[in-house]
């Protein structure tokens, strides 16, 4: 996979979407939808209590077309949620013929509703059905929209410690292939903290053995965003880990090379 | 005024102007010095002229402990000749060194620049390398450097010699105060109207490229573009954290030179060393990393409190 092929585009992914408003969620979420529905695929969307349907997809033209064509169906978040409900959602559907799934819900009403406990539990179920069938899942996170700051509370933590996987905001896509990671977009100080947690996340499950960042997608990344890939992987550093900056424009060679990261111990920043 | 900075002195650290008017004099007054501090144990970096290089290392026997460092890039300016400094000292230190002895023969260019430079130079050792075990002799070429540049250096000083000698040292200048005079001689903002403004920051990508286009456009090369949206970017970046909104970015364009304004309506702060001293250790501590970058990255960066709040002029030479 490579970057310009935008999250979700790895059929068997799961996405953790984190929005900090109602345009930024709409516009990732539909063209994630729009974009299994090109594939054939079947689409179950879990709508939040008072949530009527996501408005992007009802209105649509297309989308309108495809959910009269049995490809695209909202279901209620108390019924997506029980424990075994989406792997039966995912083999009745592949029964119909359809060739993969998509599954998307509010990540944040889903721990809200059944807890942090049974949601890892059922995050971790997902993460098997992405693994084992052509499934792919896109969990919807409101971060809290307290102005750039984008810190990240307990409940987000859990959130991103789930997803180590995929994870997309306003202004950053990571993705996570074995011990590589890839990074795309413009992201700054809003996205620091949720980049120290994910990198902390990753470098957890990673053990000792080298990480990869490659950070050839990324057009622009600040100070905040070099501290915050250090915070997130010092640990692993500090354990004997070496992580390898990979792919940075030279601009952003740069401004890493100012800061004196390639100097740190268990940085290697390749040309 | 903070007084953070002024932590306590290491024992090994002396700071000292050599006054000398030709690279004999140079060569004659410092090599004893530092035979001395290679005998004991120390290491020696040299940031000369080629030919006082070349004289004090065969002086010098070619000792292996002797370091030349590259005389145009350490003082294209203040800011990066002490960092260069610093890391050298740090690496040294951190390889089972002692004490680094520095002879630098100082050149900051001429004009009003030279002067601000110099002072910020001898400014920041008397500040943030105090902490360090480093002996730096500030070299000045009396037929070279400019009078102001020369009179300065008497003042900044807490150690001098003239013809190989210490000379009588005056009071020097309290180095906040220099440094707060160096800021008050820079390039003011022009009077026209900027050619970009953006009143109220909100979206820094926008405000990136808002910066950008109008500048490549005036054939202000890709990097300097890059540098200057990144320095904007850091401090509208601290307006909105630790300053009070709007934020409001105004860039001028001159011929030769680019001026931008990052002003907040929050108080800001009042030392003048804030953004020059990179924080101890190995990581990337919290705060003043920004403003820390944008000295690096433009030519001049000065903050400064108007009636609206708080601005940093930053100025690029292109």
């Amino acid at each position: 996979m490579t970057v310009s092929d935008g999250l979700g585009a790895d059929r068997d992914s799961h996405v953790l979407l984190l929005y900090r408003d109602e345009t930024q969620r709409r516009a990732s979420v539909v063209a994630w939808v729009k974009q299994g529905l090109d594939l054939g695929e079947k689409v179950f969307y879990a709508t939040a209590p008072g949530e009527a349907a996501l408005p992007g997809l009802a209105t649509g033209g297309a989308m309108t077309t495809a959910s009269h064509d049995g490809q695209l169906t909202f279901v209620p978040l108390d019924e997506f949620f029980p424990g075994a409900g989406q792997a039966a959602l995912v083999r009745q559907a592949l029964d119909q013929g359809f060739p993969g799934v998509r599954l998307s819900a509010h990540a944040d009403a889903a721990l809200r509703v059944v807890g942090e406990e049974v949601y890892q539990a059922i995050d971790r179920g997902m993460d098997e059905l992405c693994a084992s069938l052509p499934v792919s899942a896109l969990c919807q996170y409101g971060a809290d929209a307290d102005g750039d700051r984008g810190g990240v509370d307990a409940r987000l933590g859990a959130a991103i410690d789930s997803h180590p996987d995929a994870l997309q905001d306003a202004r950053l896509q990571v993705w996570r292939h074995g011990n590589e990671v890839l990074m795309a977009g413009e992201p700054d100080v809003g996205s620091a903290d949720v980049i120290t947690r994910t990198f902390y996340r990753i470098c957890q499950l990673q053990g000792v053995s080298d990480l990869v960042v490659d950070l050839s997608g990324l057009t622009f990344a600040d100070v905040a965003i070099c501290r915050a890939l250090l915070a997130g992987t010092q640990d692993h550093r500090r354990a004997g880990g070496a992580v390898h900056f990979r792919g940075a424009s030279g601009h952003l060679r740069k401004v890493l090379s100012l800061l004196g990261v390639p100097r740190l111990s268990g940085v290697v920043v390749l040309e | 005024v903070s007084r953070s900075l002024l932590g306590p002195s290491h024992a090994d650290y002396r700071h000292e102007a050599v006054y000398y008017d030709s690279t004999p004099q140079l060569v004659e007054s410092t090599a004893p010095l530092l035979e001395r501090a290679l005998a004991h144990g120390e290491d020696v970096a040299l940031v000369c002229t080629e030919a006082a290089t070349g004289a004090l290392r065969e002086a010098l026997n070619d000792h292996s402990r002797i370091l030349v460092l590259p005389r145009p890039e350490i003082f294209r300016k203040a800011v990066t000749a002490v960092g260069c400094l610093r890391d050298l000292v740090e690496e040294r230190l951190a390889n089972g060194g002692r004490r680094v002895c520095v002879l630098g023969e100082v050149d900051f260019g001429a004009g009003d620049r030279a002067l601000d430079e110099s002072r910020r130079y001898e400014a920041l050792l008397n500040v943030a390398l105090r902490p360090f075990p480093l002996w730096s002799l500030c070299g000045y070429n009396t037929g070279v450097l400019p009078e102001r540049v020369l009179a300065s250096g008497e003042l900044t000083h807490p150690y001098l010699r003239r013809d190989g000698m210490p000379a009588s040292t005056p009071t020097i200048l309290d180095p906040f105060e220099v440094m707060r005079l160096a800021d008050a001689n820079g390039a003011p903002v022009p009077d026209d109207s900027p050619a970009v403004s953006v009143a109220d920051v909100h979206d820094l990508g926008a405000l990136r490229r808002d910066i950008g286009l109008p500048l490549l456009a005036e054939g202000v090369s890709g990097e300097q573009v890059d540098d200057l949206a990144v320095a904007v970017h850091e401090l509208a970046t601290n307006g909105l954290r630790h300053g009070e909104p709007p934020v409001t970015v105004r860039v001028w364009l001159t011929p030769g030179r680019v001026v931008c304004t990052i002003t907040d309506r929050g108080a800001g702060f009042d030392d003048p060393f804030t953004g020059y001293v990179r924080g101890a250790g190995g990581e990337l501590p919290e705060g003043q990393f920004g403003l820390w970058l944008a000295r690096q990255l433009c030519d001049e960066v000065v903050p400064y409190r108007t009636q609206e709040g708080f601005t940093v002029r930053l100025t690029m030479r292109h």
